[in-house]
């Protein structure tokens, strides 16, 4: 039993969060700078680090590593505004390794070196967070037809990973080239403007045996997957937003003293780090249950790290704004960019509600097993 | 980072569990439970802690030099797992293990833990704590209780108040002053007293709960030999310090966890009994969320204490971070105890006798006694206030 990182985990952080603070400022952002052009920069800094190839199998030329190494990383992705494509990619390494090794082998050494994109397709209008109620489909045929919602940088994508439900009716993942007939994708304006989000709509695009890379359990893990780095990304913004407005407040003075010398601030600025902590002590336990925990386990940790990140950003989010008085309401004051995000992570992949319910049933489950 | 446990501390597990199982009274948590009366529980559980030491399970992470087990801190938070999934008696003798123990291992001389620590673990010796005053709560460095040098004793006289379980003290730690001329953190000293010194009185005080846990207690021309001060004079306020930080830290909360997933799972079970007219509480969605919420809660405030613990093990000392802990941790079980009353219809509200009566009236009980969760060890406010100062370095 030992819920702590080790110090090459603490030191790769480290050197992660020194590179995203020199060439990925939030001052990018606020300065007018493209997110589409910003992220063709980073990723060649990103792949530098090896970073794509983290959760990459050594055969495929990666480090092998897992969840638990990737999550400071991901927290650290959070906090600098890092595009969703870039997570995106990087979890997709995780579900090819796991599911389709062999099959995937040409595309997962392409991804460590930092040569390939992909794009996560999952979310429809009307479907929810609970993929059996997502339409798209393929027919008997082996044409795939629906259309998904806010996938991220999906007109440049190498490799789209799509959830659907196979011609027997069972939930599946394919993982098919973004080019392939019968694709196509538009820009969105969407909440967030960190990164560029698109629909991809797919109509009547032929998929094959060789495009699967698993059925029901592939897609609850990769669900799975995807909250749980976005917790660990959101408990990377509430960090953020911590420091930012703690920094502030001791700063700015008014009534002849710094506002953080006020109790009425001081407690906020304590209430966001209870938060922040244990949102954090969340996210980590959903990390370990990734790369540990069985079948029954792995949700019921996902949903609650997710549940508590999704109510600590909401709040801490909320409250650094609001502790930056007048300026925190300017765009110049560049907080806006973490309020979108957090409400763009904290929407996109479930809900509080939704979270609560899958928690609810692991808990009665576990007292029903005794 | 790994939850698993090992080869060895799965048998500590199961030996503990043999052990639990063996030494409660048959039937424990189902058809025999603790006394009712106030008094006989308090006896009941002294009886427990000497049973427990008698089994060698008292002072599991302790050095075995002062009779402790000499095993890490994961075995200790596996013992305490056990004893809540027993739902065995909790000991009365905290303030003496937690307290009064934690803080002679560290400020304390080698002739005062060999004499104190083996009876405490013992549970031949109980301890109550001298810290709060009726005008020094919050403003604790404030303390007035005075204490004089006088030959080879001090004489203590004043007043300290919320001195749980007094009247069962052998001992008290008690803070203090002992220079009246410097700012006031700087004046105060730490001793160990004996209660049944000449000139101390104790006067129980009734809890909202109607129970009788704390008490004022006076001191008279009360005679402490200087052997009992522990560290410097006048290094009290950073000796209290310690002690604190162990109130506040991550064993003392992990066990609280356990005790408290106890009542949510009680909870839970209760409310797929209870109809609500035409469904089961829990069917009804809202109650669903907010099971869900005091879940996620309290399954997260067991995280944090793991991640304390492992910078223990890692031999970082508990500081100012414990307040995160209680905090939260505090918070946390007010608002379950509150959503407790709110979910199960008006028969929650029966206490005893009537035979609608859920859980022998154990949800109103624990929501009448939860008021002090935000009170005691540090009100709220005075953690935020430790938090923004201490932790993030807000300005004071």
């Amino acid at each position: 039993m030992n819920f702590d990182f080790n110090e090459e985990q603490y030191m790769f952080r480290d050197t992660v969060r020194d590179s995203l603070n020199a060439g990925f400022p939030v001052d990018l952002f606020r300065d007018g700078g493209e997110p589409v052009a910003m992220e063709a920069a980073l990723w060649g800094q990103l792949a530098e680090l090896g970073l794509f190839g983290l959760m990459v199998p050594e055969e495929q030329g990666g480090l092998g590593l897992g969840m638990v190494d990737f999550a400071l990383i991901a927290e650290e992705f959070g906090a600098a505004l890092v595009p969703l494509t870039v997570t995106d990619t990087i979890c997709a390494s995780l579900v090819l390794a796991k599911f389709a090794a062999s099959v995937q082998a040409e595309n997962l050494a392409k991804l460590a070196a930092g040569e390939l994109r992909v794009a996560f397709a999952v979310y429809e209008k009307n479907g929810g967070y609970d993929p059996a109620d997502f339409a798209a489909t393929i027919g008997g045929d082996g044409v795939l037809n629906g259309r998904k919602l806010l996938v991220a940088g999906a007109d440049r994508a190498d490799l789209l990973v799509i959830v659907a439900r196979d011609a027997a009716g069972s939930l599946a993942l394919y993982a098919v080239e973004g080019t392939r007939a019968g694709i196509s994708a538009s820009r969105e304006t969407a909440l967030d403007i960190t990164g560029d989000y698109h629909s991809v709509s797919f109509d009547s695009v032929s998929v094959s045996d060789a495009d699967r890379i698993g059925g029901a359990e592939a897609v609850e893990f990769t669900l799975d997957l995807l909250a749980a780095v976005a917790a660990l990304g959101l408990a990377g913004i509430g960090s953020r937003m911590l420091d930012t407005a703690v920094a502030y407040v001791k700063e700015r003075s008014q009534f002849g003293q710094p506002i953080g010398k006020f109790q009425a601030i001081k407690h906020r600025c304590a209430d966001m780090a209870v938060d922040v902590n244990t949102a954090r002590s969340g996210a980590y336990y959903a990390a370990w249950a990734m790369a540990s925990a069985d079948r029954a386990e792995r949700p019921w940790a996902v949903s609650m790290a997710k549940a508590k990140a999704n109510r600590m950003a909401v709040h801490v989010v909320r409250e650094a704004v609001q502790l930056h008085g007048g300026m925190g309401y300017t765009w110049e004051m560049a907080l806006h960019f973490h309020y979108r995000r957090a409400r763009h992570l904290e929407v996109l992949y479930g809900s509080t509600e939704y979270h609560n319910e899958r928690v609810l049933r692991g808990t009665m489950a576990q007292l029903a097993a005794g | 980072m790994d939850f698993n446990y090992s080869p060895e501390e799965q048998t500590f597990r199961d030996e503990v569990r043999a052990w639990l199982a063996s030494a409660l009274p048959k039937g424990w948590g189902k058809t025999a439970f603790e006394p009712e009366d106030e008094d006989e529980r308090a006896h009941f559980r002294i009886e427990w802690e000497r049973k427990l030491y008698e089994g060698g399970w008292s002072g599991i992470s302790w050095p075995t030099k002062y009779g402790g087990r000499g095993a890490t801190l994961v075995e200790q938070g596996i013992f305490a797992e056990e004893c809540a999934r027993a739902q065995a008696p909790e000991g009365i003798n905290v303030i003496g293990r937690n307290l009064a123990a934690t803080t002679l291992m560290h400020h304390g001389n080698e002739a005062q833990r060999e004499r104190y620590l083996p009876r405490i673990l013992a549970a031949e010796e109980i301890w109550c704590q001298g810290f709060s005053e009726p005008n020094a709560g919050s403003d604790l460095a404030s303390a007035r209780c005075r204490a004089v040098a006088d030959g080879d004793h001090f004489v203590v006289n004043g007043q300290k108040i919320w001195t749980s379980f007094a009247q069962y003290s052998q001992w008290c730690i008690l803070l203090a002053r002992t220079d009246q001329d410097v700012p006031k953190h700087k004046g105060l000293s730490f001793f160990l007293v004996d209660m049944k010194s000449p000139g101390i009185t104790i006067r129980p005080l009734t809890q909202i709960s109607g129970e009788n846990e704390f008490n004022e207690t006076f001191f008279e021309d009360v005679r402490v030999p200087k052997e009992n001060l522990v560290g410097e004079l006048n290094d009290g306020w950073r000796i209290a310090m310690t002690t604190l930080a162990y109130e506040r830290g991550a064993e003392d909360a992990l066990a609280r966890q356990i005790r408290f997933k106890q009542e949510l799972d009680l909870l839970i079970a209760q409310a797929q009994e209870v109809r609500l007219g035409a469904r089961r509480a829990i069917d009804d969605p809202a109650i669903r969320q907010r099971l869900a919420t005091s879940i996620v809660d309290l399954e997260l405030m067991r995280m944090n204490c793991l991640r304390e613990f492992s910078k223990a093990i890692k031999g970082e000392k508990p500081g100012p971070e414990s307040s995160l802990m209680k905090l939260y941790w505090s918070h946390v079980a007010q608002d379950m105890a509150d959503m407790a009353m709110e979910v199960l219809g008006p028969e929650t509200l029966l206490m005893q006798g009537d035979p609608d009566t859920i859980a022998r009236g154990r949800f109103p009980m624990a929501f009448m006694q939860s008021r002090a969760f935000t009170i005691y060890s540090g009100t709220s406010e005075i953690q935020r206030n430790i938090i923004a100062e201490r932790v993030l370095g807000l300005p004071k």
